[in-house]
């Protein structure tokens, strides 16, 4: 690591501490000016030895506990190195260091699932009908055929829950570890529209990599690093290929195709019908758009 | 103004996009920063204008073929959509506004645009093009707005967004458009609070307007049309699998599908799509049948098959089935490519669950050897593979090759440490080997890491109970009804209402709400010495403890059946120890709430009836058996407590009949053998030492619990 580098996340350790509360606002703001320090500390959780990790993750976590949009989003960025970083290490079978990286995503697993008032948050999804008027459309417009047919005609608007409520965790145990990584990731991808390019890259490697590490196919990606095989579940897979799906079409279109491929590869060999419902759907759409610019072009 | 004829209209649409698509291709020489923005402006304006006049138009064109004729409207309303579908530059001018925006990437600017055209009442002319414009918005909100991005559909896109898009405020803001056309009213309707339902409802929308004219017809000519129609269904479908997936609706996802299946003579994307979709949310049967016709479209790929032999395995223990679906992917060889070692897998699974179920010693065998064999060439296959490496040690562990099974099991262990069920084998096999304190001591490691597994627990009450003594097991027991208590507390939250389609796949997701229930183990031998009389104390506690427990089962017994026979298990257990220890009174208890839960089941039959023989009442202990037999006919503990009661009494051909079907049914029961040794010896037949020897060599390998309680799945 440079020593520019370490000045850098040094200085933004000791600068966040003496902030008084009423300029962690403007400070925010600020963030988006430094630009060496993201970098930088993406260069102390990929290096995953340096002495900075431990006060690193402890400020993340603390930006985190702020309750500040936009420095709750500054740590979500590097989640997805963050859970790279905790896998391979867990993979690897190497207990060195991962305990910071282990307590900053159990701390930000345990604010998630309370709401303001520390009551579990229970996250709820309206199933929409057509046989109620909406913004878009009239039901009597739409043909009685069409109605009856189903397009959920029966269900009315029915709300439904789909995700949560979740215990806390003070630790990570073989049973709870996939569902607190998923619903981390849940959290992630309701922040995609803020991530920004080098956090969605980081997004797709970590897709690819928990793939196919230890597979043959790793051999196709060159990847030199570990090469043992990682566990993984299909609501994992799901979550990753939705962020993948918005790396594909927000700039990552390389990047975000190699990784729906391999994760697809993967929900394949553990015959997932999840995770390969939503990947060959999305896998669709892609090639239907091509096609439809070919023809275009 | 009204009076003017609504010809003017549509010229003034199409001029309004004429100009802005000419100042779009016009070339500019050097031009400066501030000229082409300008431009832009005046561009997007037009555009904008041009599509609102273009609505307005279609609105107004649908009343006069609507208002003349009223009456014979009937016959109107039949009219193709097509006839009404407007020209080349009245196309142009609908679309340019967010064609434009989106090509720029200004995203939130153009999703804004399509969502202004959407919610313009529909007129007869619009029809076609609403079907693009809802499925592109569709398409935009899924792949690029987050729900922390999201903004409702009846407000301009947030501040932050549009400065990213340089600019301060919405176009539709600064060019108002004179004369609006007639928008959906916004009060009482719905309006989409989140990513997903907006995708979704239009989705819907979309739907039912594909479904309203696709082309079915298979007749060459329709050829072409046809194939449209279908590839526009099927980026529908694909779109609404990627939202419906986001909130976990795989049964809704898959009625829409079976409705896609009009379109889809042959189509193997729709049929697969269909297939996981069932699959997902437990339609095992219909799954199974649709991935079967999906592996004739496409023979060569080895996946619909394995997905379908893995839901005859793990779901319908439909095991010919599994084997037959699984051997289509042996037999491809090398084709199958990195599935051929998960099909000698599957395949392998169901050899060994069937030997489970065979009745009849050969068949038994020549299973257990099948399975035995394709689990080796699985393992030969891809030696990294975990699972398979664990089942490898588990069938050697099921023929009692115990040492044997250490070795696949290691491995097993070294490529994933804290697998639950490698862990759960390696307990057993230690405690087959009699190795008891090392196999506790691993208990307690696997529970490190699977704290609230119940199936572990149970292993662990047995180990504890021969090595540390009842007393400690009942704590544990204890420790386990307040587990099952404040994990399954009963009960149920009523958002979480029974009709909702998402599988409740954790039973953890019921509310934890505190309730009146207390489930702890009793004890009456204190209160002994204290001032109110056992009977009476245990009469009370039970009453109070069959009242909740009946409420609770009566009101909400709907939960997954497991999560009660769990309950179940547990106080039975503890009656179990509780009679090993000889506090009668306390068992009874137990069984009493085992009973509550599961009135006529055969495990609770069976403990009635134990406990009916240790109290000496011979004749009631024996119609419990019997109607424990009746419920299950196959249940080894129950024909060996009913072979050896029968023997107790006397009628000991009778009794040796029952204890030879015990053995039939679970042939490495060593208790069941040394019962029938005890029969044949008490008539004097010579074949008793053979069984005490084959007891006596099947105990020295017999594990704590038996090893098929590791479920096998793939």
């Amino acid at each position: 690591m440079l020593a520019m580098d370490q000045g850098v996340v040094e200085e933004w350790l000791s600068e966040f501490k003496t902030l008084p509360e009423t300029a962690v606002s403007s400070y925010a703001a600020s963030l988006r000016e430094k630009g060496y320090l993201v970098p930088a500390l993406y260069k102390v959780v990929r290096e995953n030895y340096s002495d900075l990790l431990e006060p690193v993750c402890h400020q993340l976590f603390e930006f985190y506990r702020s309750g500040e949009p936009r420095l709750q989003r500054f740590t979500l960025q590097f989640l997805p190195e963050l859970l790279w970083s905790y896998l391979s290490v867990g993979a690897g079978r190497d207990p060195h260091c991962s305990g910071c990286i282990e307590a900053l995503l159990l701390g930000i697993y345990n604010l998630e699932i309370v709401d303001k008032d520390g009551q579990s948050k229970v996250l709820t999804f309206t199933v929409p009908s057509l046989s109620k008027p909406s913004v878009y459309h009239e039901p009597s417009t739409i043909g009685s055929l069409a109605l009856g047919e189903g397009a959920f005609a029966n269900h009315g608007l029915s709300r439904v829950v789909y995700s949560g409520p979740y215990l806390q965790r003070e630790t990570f145990t073989a049973q709870n570890r996939f569902e607190v990584l998923t619903f981390l990731l849940l959290c992630y991808n309701a922040a995609l529209s803020y991530m920004s390019t080098t956090s969605l890259q980081s997004l797709c490697q970590l897709g690819s990599r928990v793939s196919i590490c230890g597979y043959p196919r790793q051999q196709l990606r060159r990847y030199k690093g570990i090469n043992t095989r990682m566990m993984v579940t299909s609501e994992f897979l799901v979550q990753l290929i939705t962020g993948i799906h918005f790396a594909l079409y927000n700039g990552e279109s390389d990047l975000g195709s190699k990784a729906l491929d391999d994760v697809l590869y993967r929900a394949q060999l553990e015959l997932y019908p999840e995770a390969l419902l939503v990947g060959n759907a999305i896998k669709s759409t892609t090639q239907g758009a091509t096609l439809k610019s070919n023809k275009e072009g | 103004r009204d009076e003017r004829p609504i010809y003017h209209l549509r010229l003034l649409a199409e001029a309004f996009v004429i100009k802005g698509l000419s100042l779009d291709h016009q070339a500019m020489s050097a031009a400066s920063r501030v000229r082409l923005s300008e431009r832009d402006e005046e561009c997007l304006s037009c555009y904008l204008r041009g599509c609102d006049t273009a609505l307005l138009y279609l609105q107004e064109l649908d009343k006069t073929v609507m208002t003349p004729s009223t009456k014979t409207a009937k016959t109107s309303v039949s009219i193709p959509p097509l006839e009404m579908e407007p020209g080349y530059f009245l196309q142009a001018a609908l679309q340019s506004a967010y064609l434009s925006l989106l090509h720029k990437g200004h995203l939130a600017q153009g999703t804004h645009q399509l969502r202004r055209v959407l919610r313009v009442v529909e007129s007869r002319g619009s029809q076609n093009f609403r079907k693009a414009v809802a499925r592109r918005l569709a398409e935009v909100l899924l792949s690029s707005v987050s729900e922390d991005g999201y903004w409702s559909p009846t407000a301009p896109p947030p501040p932050a967004w549009l400065n990213k898009e340089g600019t301060s405020q919405s176009k539709d803001m600064i060019y108002p458009s004179p004369r609006p056309p007639q928008r959906y009213c916004t009060d009482s309707s719905f309006c989409p609070q989140d990513v997903v339902e907006e995708a979704v409802l239009l989705l819907l929308i979309t739907e039912s307007m594909a479904s309203a004219d696709a082309v079915l017809s298979l007749a060459p000519e329709h050829k072409e049309a046809r194939e449209t129609s279908m590839s526009e269904a099927s980026s529908i479908y694909d779109l609404l699998s990627i939202g419906m997936a986001r909130r976990g609706q795989y049964a809704m996802l898959s009625e829409c599908l079976e409705r896609a299946m009009k379109f889809s003579f042959n189509e193997f994307h729709l049929w697969y799509q269909l297939g996981l979709s069932l699959m997902a949310s437990g339609k095992g049967i219909a799954a199974v049948s649709v991935l079967k016709e999906c592996a004739k479209m496409r023979p060569q790929d080895p996946t619909p098959s394995l997905l379908a032999a893995k839901i005859c395995i793990n779901q319908l223990h439909m095991l010919e089935e599994g084997e037959a679906l699984a051997q289509s992917v042996v037999i491809m060889a090398e084709e199958a490519g990195e599935s051929l070692p998960r099909a000698h897998l599957a395949v392998g699974l169901c050899c060994s669950l069937r030997a489970s179920d065979a009745s009849l010693k050969f068949e038994r065998d020549e299973f257990n050897q099948r399975a035995l064999q394709e689990l080796q060439k699985a393992h030969a296959l891809d030696p990294q593979d975990p699972q398979i490496a664990l089942y490898l040690a588990m069938q050697l562990a099921l023929v009692r090759q115990v040492s044997a099974a250490m070795e696949p099991l290691q491995m097993a262990l070294a490529l994933r440490s804290d697998e639950l069920h490698s862990l759960h084998l390696l307990v057993l096999l230690l405690s087959a080997q009699k190795h008891e304190q090392h196999a506790l001591d691993t208990v307690a490691l696997a529970l490190s890491q699977h704290p609230e597994n119940f199936n572990l627990l149970f292993t662990k009450v047995k180990l504890e109970e021969v090595v540390c003594g009842t007393a400690v097991a009942l704590q544990t027991c204890e420790d386990m009804l307040q587990m099952w208590q404040s994990r399954y507390d009963c009960t149920r939250s009523s958002e979480a209402d029974d009709t909702s389609s998402i599988p409740p796949p954790e039973p953890g997701h019921l509310s934890r709400k505190p309730s009146g229930l207390h489930l702890t183990l009793p004890d009456f031998q204190e209160t002994e010495t204290g001032s109110q009389s056992a009977p009476s104390l245990a009469v009370s506690r039970l009453e109070a403890a069959m009242s909740e427990v009946s409420v609770l089962s009566s009101a909400h017994r709907q939960g997954p059946a497991y999560i009660w026979t769990t309950l179940e298990r547990i106080w039975l257990q503890a009656g179990e120890l509780f009679m090993a220890e000889g506090r009668l009174k306390e068992a009874q208890f137990c069984v009493q709430e085992a009973g509550t839960l599961f009135p006529s089941s055969h495990s609770v039959l069976l403990l009635r009836g134990r406990l009916a023989e240790q109290r000496g009442n011979l004749l009631e202990a024996k119609s419990l058996y019997d109607e424990a037999a009746a419920i299950n006919p196959h249940g080894h503990h129950i024909l060996l407590h009913l072979g050896k009661l029968l023997v107790r009494m006397g009628r000991v051909s009778l009794g040796e009949k029952v204890l030879r079907d015990a053995v039939q049914a679970q042939s490495t029961s060593h208790e069941a053998w040394s019962g029938l040794g005890e029969a044949l010896e008490s008539r004097g037949c010579n074949q008793a030492p053979d069984c005490f020897l084959t007891a006596l060599e099947l105990e020295a390998s017999c594990p704590i619990r038996p090893f098929t309680i590791i479920p096998r799945e793939l």
